[in-house]
């Protein structure tokens, strides 16, 4: 499990450049295959290669190969799994600011019924 | 403080009709921090460290049935009845240890009690948090593209 910090960190860091940012919006909306992500950028094929290579790392695009030709598809379990990080500590603090509300009452109690001992005893 | 929710972090209000010394005492003091501060009432809390001063550490214990599992943090800023600031890392086997958060706790007496504003930080180091942060935004707008195109393959 001491893993699953690391997958975030690549993911963001491979979210960080425009052009990879491109790439998967462009994937989002269909696989394709190397040249033709390619062709629509104006960096040479190599330097597009390598911003597709780094979304392979961080697990954002799978890669299939069909003889000579390099199928890509977008994988977005990666973006789920950091969304889901915070969505885990927002649950959490709901449900423990809910328990202090009711915490907060039963002090308030004590406090008075403490109070009102104090008093009791100061009077007698 | 009044910045919007950064998409690391988790950021919640919350309003009580307490004065802010007792919702600070619920914050700060052992006894009072075991009978709230747990994810479920199935869930005890024991604290077995609590060097309640700036640099102090303290070590949270969460028992469930045969299950146990720590958290370790360090106080980093304590304002009484305003800001406390402390680092909040959950330790093995929570399935989100190995990572140190902060947390930021500002409390505001208001008419009707307190409000307090908290903020639970995922990266917490500024230059990771920089490098982040445009990837943050991408990834949901990403993710919402690809619901709404295909929300059958979503995982």
């Amino acid at each position: 499990m001491d893993e699953y910090p690391a997958t975030i960190d690549r993911t963001f860091a491979a979210l960080s450049h425009p052009t990879r940012r491109r790439l998967l919006e462009l994937l989002a909306q269909g696989d394709r295959c190397v040249t033709e992500l390619a062709a629509k950028f104006d960096a040479s094929l190599n330097v597009v290669s390598r911003h597709i290579k780094s979304l392979e790392r961080a697990g954002l695009v799978q890669r299939s190969r069909g003889g000579r030709v390099h199928h890509l598809r977008f994988d977005a379990t990666p973006l789920a799994e950091a969304s889901a990080v915070v969505e885990h500590y927002r649950a959490l603090w709901s449900n423990q600011l809910d328990q202090l509300g009711l915490y907060l009452d039963k002090m308030a109690k004590e406090e008075t019924k403490n109070s009102r001992r104090e008093r009791s005893r100061k009077t007698s | 403080m009044n910045d919007p929710e950064k998409p690391h972090e988790a950021v919640l209000i919350r309003r009580y009709p307490h004065p802010v010394v007792r919702v600070f005492r619920a914050w700060s003091v052992p006894r009072h921090i075991e009978g709230w501060l747990r994810p479920s009432l199935e869930c005890r809390l024991r604290v077995e460290v609590f060097d309640f001063r700036e640099g102090g550490d303290f070590v949270f214990n969460y028992e469930w049935g045969d299950n146990a599992s720590p958290v370790r943090g360090r106080f980093r800023t304590i304002v009484p009845e305003q800001t406390l600031v402390y680092s909040w890392s959950p330790q093995p086997p929570d399935p989100y240890a190995g990572r140190e958060t902060v947390v930021s706790v500002h409390f505001s007496a208001i008419a009707s009690g307190t409000e307090i504003l908290i903020r639970h930080t995922l990266f917490p180091d500024r230059a990771m948090r920089d490098r982040h942060q445009a990837g943050w935004a991408s990834a949901l707008d990403l993710l919402n593209t690809l619901f709404e195109s295909d929300p059958q393959n979503f995982p």
